[in-house]
């Protein structure tokens, strides 16, 4: 099956099965390694990716979903404005999420800052919810997505929270 | 930040001409393996049987040695059988479902219920005949079992190991704590010299204590493939697979029966202790050794007797955890000193203070603790931070009038609040010692910049980040001029296993003692200046001191029982260290509190069962390592002294929290809880079990 779909900004085409998971197509055939192929039950989170403004677990999107969409992946989020207001947060709390829990962590921070630009703590423990991490404390989370939140809102209107 | 020293992840490994292992398991637990019936191979594909082992059929650097591959008996549901290598993942595991493994079922065990001498993996005993004179006295006697269940390390990246060939050496990459042990393992499967072998280290991430021996086993495939095939091979697990056999923190019961005086006071202690150690159970011996002296809390009795079994079943090996024995008899003899105070109705916090361990008390060993122990200091701090006392006898006073009725009213929240000390023994017990010849290399270059050659291996950079900022201070170096060898065996000597804090409490010293000698030699002799240094086994171990050092710690964690579903609500955590010099406080703190979260997790979560040998698939779906609910303010102190030492604390929360979490639990519905995990089912049975037995 020929699958065009728009992939962090680019007219793309898949050529593959309608039933090949979508992690399984960006990690094959456009080297997208950053969204990794853990439980491939859409329980840990390690294969998150913003599709159509969502972020869902890529392992449970069929080829054949995918038409027509748009995947935004790590790869491509890195190139945002967006992405560097995470990682100045991240940096400016002197934490940093593990090589393995980066891609799911940045992604799911983003999709709960686009739709709510100040979280409340249940918030945040909602959002997070699915994604399986031992390397962040819960608690050092909530004041990094603070910060985070305070870095964007700076940067949007000028001032914080 | 320290620059990454390793080979990135398993997973993004990808060589030219690769080829991929499945692992064909055994579908009985007990058994004789009579043949394996594949599906016709095309010449891709490729089926490896333990007859095609050149070398030792087992890891030897184990004990007991364990299979690479079962010949002929199997142990347990999942043990490998054989490996089909070939290019395409999808198509092996279409192959690996149309195989059939066909074995010669018999009779497999899977609990400690009962069991034989056969299945005595490692005893230990303490006897004593004037206990039974102590407990045939008009003294308090109480006697309660205590069980905790298995923990799942659901490690950031599955087991896996990739094997090639490197001119004329094979290499293994695979992410472990102890890269010389995955050496001498392959080298001992292939037949060939520990030389012939080189090992590379891929990320770790958060291990837990979990990657020290089943990586090697998974590199022994690995390395047995590419020697068959001559292509690199890529065994990675999937996380059932993973879940469902690599080693989890085992299973354990306690039986612990006390005679204490009128004021309270212990006099007696008989503990039976056994741990369900799966097929095999390497370190069964350090295991039992640590439950057993765990299991005497940090409390003084003159009169003990012990009788502790490791036990093997039909169940994967299990395996070290954090806190690797500790947590589990913490929590029991911590709940079970609830059931005495809460008899007796004293103030849990006093009977602490009168009844800590001090120096010179001795431990199992009979050999006195040298070191002075701050457990009143630690008392005081962590019921001063949490407000123990006053909160205490609020939940005491609500707790003895709910009990005055005849049905818990759970019309408003049920809070409790409970206090619990211990301590982490750094470094391996008893009989461990750490027997290798475990070290390090340092050298100052001739452009100045400093060159530490280690084995050892942080989870994360934070370990490292300390021995550079010791390094830099010892020589007046930039940090940035401070580099650390790639994680290859043939560029680092073995530091030995990077498990049980012995990154800090061993590898720490011996880096500040080689920088401190190349400040002496500095001016004085021609740069490059290399100096090695190794651990040597202190004369306080040699003589039975069990541990290089311990670290003290107390912790109170106060509860609210949701009313409507009882979930226990977990309010806030405080916590006190002594972990000697602490070398970062941020850095400490943040592991901490780290660990007091999985600690919660392990203590709250839903449980993890095999059911007849197997983890079920859907427990993947349901077991999750994430707080259900939101992540409680956790508060940590550090208890400053003269100490020049810095110690190991990152297991202290496992030791520290499910004990607490449990007394706060039991004070809130006034039951003695007995069982890890907590959760509402168990809440609810203890409630139903008070309405029969008031």
């Amino acid at each position: 099956m020929t699958i065009p779909f728009i992939l962090n900004g680019e007219d793309v085409v898949a050529q593959c099965s309608v039933d090949k998971r979508l992690v399984d197509i960006l990690r094959d055939t456009f080297k997208l390694t950053g969204t990794r192929a853990d439980c491939r039950s859409g329980v840990c989170g390690a294969c998150s990716v913003i599709f159509n403004g969502r972020l869902v677990p890529s392992c449970l999107i069929p080829a054949f979903k995918v038409k027509d969409g748009e995947v935004i992946t790590i790869e491509g989020f890195k190139q945002t404005i967006e992405y560097q207001d995470i990682i100045l947060g991240f940096n400016q709390s002197g934490a940093q999420p593990c090589q393995f829990c980066e891609t799911s962590i940045i992604l799911t921070i983003e999709a709960l800052l686009s739709h709510n630009l100040r979280p409340e703590p249940q918030d945040i423990v909602a959002a997070f919810v699915d994604i399986q991490c031992r390397c962040l404390d819960p608690n050092q989370l909530l004041d990094i997505i603070k910060t985070i939140s305070e870095i964007r809102q700076k940067r949007l209107y000028g001032r914080s929270a | 930040m320290a620059r990454s020293i390793t080979v990135g992840t398993i997973e993004d490994i990808i060589l030219q001409g690769m080829l991929h292992g499945h692992v064909l398991r055994s579908p009985v637990a007990a058994g004789t393996l009579v043949r394996i019936n594949t599906p016709k191979l095309t010449s891709a594909y490729t089926l490896i049987t333990a007859q095609d082992i050149p070398g030792s059929l087992f890891l030897n650097n184990l004990s007991p040695p364990i299979p690479v591959l079962a010949a002929s008996q199997i142990h347990y549901i999942g043990e490998p059988v054989g490996l089909l290598v070939g290019p395409d993942r999808n198509k092996l595991e279409e192959l690996a479902s149309e195989t059939e493994v066909i074995v010669e079922e018999t009779e497999a065990y899977f609990d400690t219920a009962i069991f034989g001498s056969d299945r005595i993996l490692a005893k230990k005993t303490v006897q004593n005949k004037n206990i039974d004179a102590i407990f045939k006295k008009n003294t308090f006697a109480l006697e309660a079992v205590y069980n905790t269940v298995f923990q799942e390390h659901w490690y950031p990246e599955c087991h896996g190991a990739v094997a090639s060939y490197s001119y004329d050496k094979m290499l293994i990459r695979t992410a472990t704590q102890w890269p010389f042990h995955v050496r001498q393992a392959v080298a001992s499967v292939l037949g060939v010299s520990e030389n012939d072998i080189l090992v590379e280290t891929t990320e770790l991430g958060i291990h837990l204590d979990g990657k020290i021996w089943y990586p090697s086993h998974i590199s022994c495939l690995a390395a047995l493939a590419t020697y068959i095939c001559k292509k690199p091979v890529k065994i990675l697990l999937n996380r059932l697979e993973d879940m469902q056999y690599s080693p989890k923190r085992p299973a354990s019961q306690f039986v612990i029966r006390t005679a204490t005086g009128k004021d309270g006071e212990l006099l007696a202690i008989e503990g039976r202790p056994i741990v369900n150690m799966g097929a095999f159970g390497p370190f069964a011996g350090e295991f039992i050794n640590r439950l057993s002296l765990g299991m005497l809390g940090s409390y003084r009795c003159p009169q003990i007797r012990i009788e502790g079994y490791a036990i093997s079943s039909n169940l994967p090996p299990a395996g070290p955890f954090a806190g690797f024995g500790f947590s589990q008899a913490n929590f029991a003899i911590e709940s079970h000193i609830w059931s005495i105070t809460d008899t007796l109705q004293l103030n849990p916090l006093e009977w602490r203070k009168k009844n800590a361990l001090c120096k010179g008390d001795n431990l199992l060993t009979g050999i006195p603790i040298r070191d002075s122990v701050p457990s009143e200091a630690l008392l005081d701090t962590v019921a001063d931070m949490s407000d123990f006392n006053r909160k205490w006898s609020a939940y005491e006073l609500l707790s003895r009038y709910h009990r005055s009725l005849d049905k818990v009213p759970l019309d408003t929240p049920l809070r409790g609040i409970g206090i619990s000390l211990g301590y982490q023994g750094n470094g391996l017990l008893f009989e461990g010692s750490d027997k290798g010849t475990f070290g390090i290399e340092v050298t100052l270059e001739k452009d100045g910049s400093l060159l530490i050659k280690s084995s050892a291996l942080g989870s994360n950079d934070e370990t490292k980040s300390i021995w550079i900022a010791i390094a830099g201070e010892i020589l007046g170096i930039e940090t940035s001029q401070i580099k650390f060898a790639p994680l290859s065996t043939d560029q680092v000597p073995d530091s030995g296993p990077s498990c049980l804090s012995r990154n800090i409490t061993i590898i720490t010293k011996l880096i500040q003692r080689a920088c401190e000698t190349i400040r002496k030699q500095r001016f004085r002799e021609p740069l490059p200046i290399t100096v090695r240094r190794f651990f040597r086994p202190t004369k306080a171990m040699k003589d039975g001191q069990p541990f290089g050092m311990l670290s003290w710690g107390a912790a109170v964690v106060e509860v609210e029982i949701e009313p409507i579903t009882l979930t226990p609500i977990v309010r806030g955590v405080w916590l006190t260290i002594d972990g000697g010099k602490i070398l970062s406080e941020t850095i400490a703190s943040r592991a901490i509190k780290l660990s007091a979260v999985h600690a919660l997790q392990w203590a709250s979560s839903s449980p993890l069962y095999y059911v007849n040998g197997k983890i079920t698939p859907d427990s993947l779906e349901s077991y999750s390592i994430q707080l259900q609910n939101n992540p409680p303010p956790i508060s940590v102190e550090f208890n400053w002294n003269e100490n020049r030492d810095p110690k190991g604390i990152g297991e202290l929360p496992f030791t520290l929290i499910p004990g607490a979490f449990a007394q706060a639990v039991s004070q809130a519905i006034g039951r003695p809880i007995r069982s890890l995990p907590i959760t509402p089912y168990t809440i609810e049975e203890a409630l139903l079990k008070r309405e029969k037995q008031p």
